[in-house]
């Protein structure tokens, strides 16, 4: 039996309390920001939707928020891809034009490098390892605070973390190889 | 011999307790080959978060602009015609209201006594008296529709300041059923008319259509989000 809607949640609170990280899990999944935008607003009108209705799905528990729309942004998120036809790759970061006048050419060429080696891995990464891994690195979030907005159990979270991390590894390291072998002799 | 990847990627995240962290330094004290896998995972989470993190200030960019202030020099032709479809709109909108609103007030202060065994029939006759009532509705009443869905249909025809059409062209004015029945993609860009978005590139226009979303809250706690439409012509391609 679907939950009452609760009138002690503040919505509109928790929406924006929790936009940050749900913008990364749509951008994660999504790629374009401006899609994103359109996304977060799509969420919000659901819930909007949802509020009204007599017999709503939302959560009455303030615990349960997080997880309530976390999966209601990967379910837009897929979504999306179902209306452009699964045509639409996800474009995970923007690329930088980051040239700072104020750094030595040659940093900023190594830490370019750097970066346009990780920007290409994290291109070919799933989603959903590149959405732990931008979570962990980015909201500096432990175990127990992704599995509450994840809403999933910690161990799941470490298997799932153990391996992103490991596909990020390789292919970081076929990268690496593949820079090496192009290199003129 | 190495650790388990479980337990290298908590001690990493700072997951272990202290019992756990000591045991694993003990193990890596009996082996020193583990002191390198050690060091090596600690070093690549620490790159992976400062290369996300960087990453990530890429991605963030603020798109909320909702509010634009309104140019205080000289208005161009383009500001003038865009001002004047605004006015324009304006206009439509509350003649709209006015006449709708009399539509109504007529329609319900009639109807009453004039329903008989149906709700349709009292609609119906209600629809009829109203069109009785105010003539320049009859033109548009259709007996088969009803209180519902009656729409009166309004043209929107743009003019410069000097009083001459804009474009050559008229630009019709939709309610979501009829334009939907036209076949525009109403859901995601409730659009003007295909042939007036050709005329406007023909004359060296393009349209910068956005949609910003405004929410708020109803006196009963019921949240509202209501999606404004900007179209802005903006000349060349």
């Amino acid at each position: 039996m679907p939950d009452e809607p609760s009138k002690n949640i503040d919505w509109e609170a928790a929406l924006e309390q929790h936009r940050p990280w749900l913008r990364k899990v749509l951008r994660c999944r999504i790629g374009d920001s401006h899609e994103v935008d359109d996304l977060f607003q799509e969420i919000a009108l659901a819930i909007c939707r949802q509020s009204n209705r007599e017999s709503s799905v939302l959560p009455t528990d303030p615990q349960k928020v997080a997880p309530w729309l976390y999966r209601l942004a990967v379910r837009q998120s897929i979504n999306f891809h179902r209306r452009a036809g699964r045509k639409s790759a996800a474009q995970p970061m923007a690329d930088l034009d980051s040239y700072d006048a104020n750094v030595e050419p040659l940093d900023w060429m190594l830490a370019e490098e750097e970066r346009g080696a990780m920007r290409n891995a994290l291109k070919k990464l799933r989603s959903q390892d590149r959405e732990i891994l931008t979570l962990k690195y980015t909201e500096n979030w432990n175990y127990r605070q992704l599995a509450q907005r994840m809403g999933v159990k910690e161990r799941t979270v470490e298997y799932r973390l153990m391996r992103a991390r490991q596909n990020l590894r390789n292919l970081l390291s076929a990268g690496a190889h593949q820079m090496v072998e192009a290199k003129p002799k | 011999m190495s650790f388990d990847p479980i337990y290298l990627q908590r001690l990493v995240d700072g997951e272990l307790d202290r019992d756990e962290t000591r045991e694993m330094l003990e193990m890596a004290e009996a082996q020193p080959a583990l002191w390198r896998e050690m060091a090596g995972a600690f070093v690549e989470s620490q790159l992976w978060e400062t290369g996300f993190q960087k990453l990530e200030l890429g991605i963030e960019p603020e798109t909320n602009k909702t509010i634009r202030p309104a140019p205080k020099r000289f208005l161009p032709p383009v500001n003038r015609i865009r001002w004047l479809v605004m006015a324009a709109g304006l206009m439509v909108a509350l003649t709209a209201g006015l006449l709708i609103g009399r539509f109504f007030d007529s329609a319900t202060s009639i109807a009453g006594p004039r329903i008989t065994d149906s709700t349709n029939d009292g609609l119906l006759a209600a629809h009829k008296a109203a069109a009785d009532e105010a003539p320049a509705l009859a033109k548009n009443s259709d007996p088969g529709r009803t209180l519902v869905n009656y729409r009166p249909d309004y043209r929107l025809e743009l003019e410069d300041a000097n009083g001459n059409p804009v474009f050559d062209t008229e630009v019709p004015l939709y309610d979501l059923a009829t334009a939907k029945q036209a076949g525009y993609q109403m859901d995601r860009q409730p659009s003007l008319p295909p042939k007036f978005v050709e005329n406007v590139g023909k004359r060296g226009y393009w349209l910068d259509q956005n949609v910003n979303y405004v929410s708020g809250r109803l006196d009963d706690g019921r949240m509202f989000v209501v999606p404004v439409r900007t179209i802005n012509l903006v000349r060349g391609q």
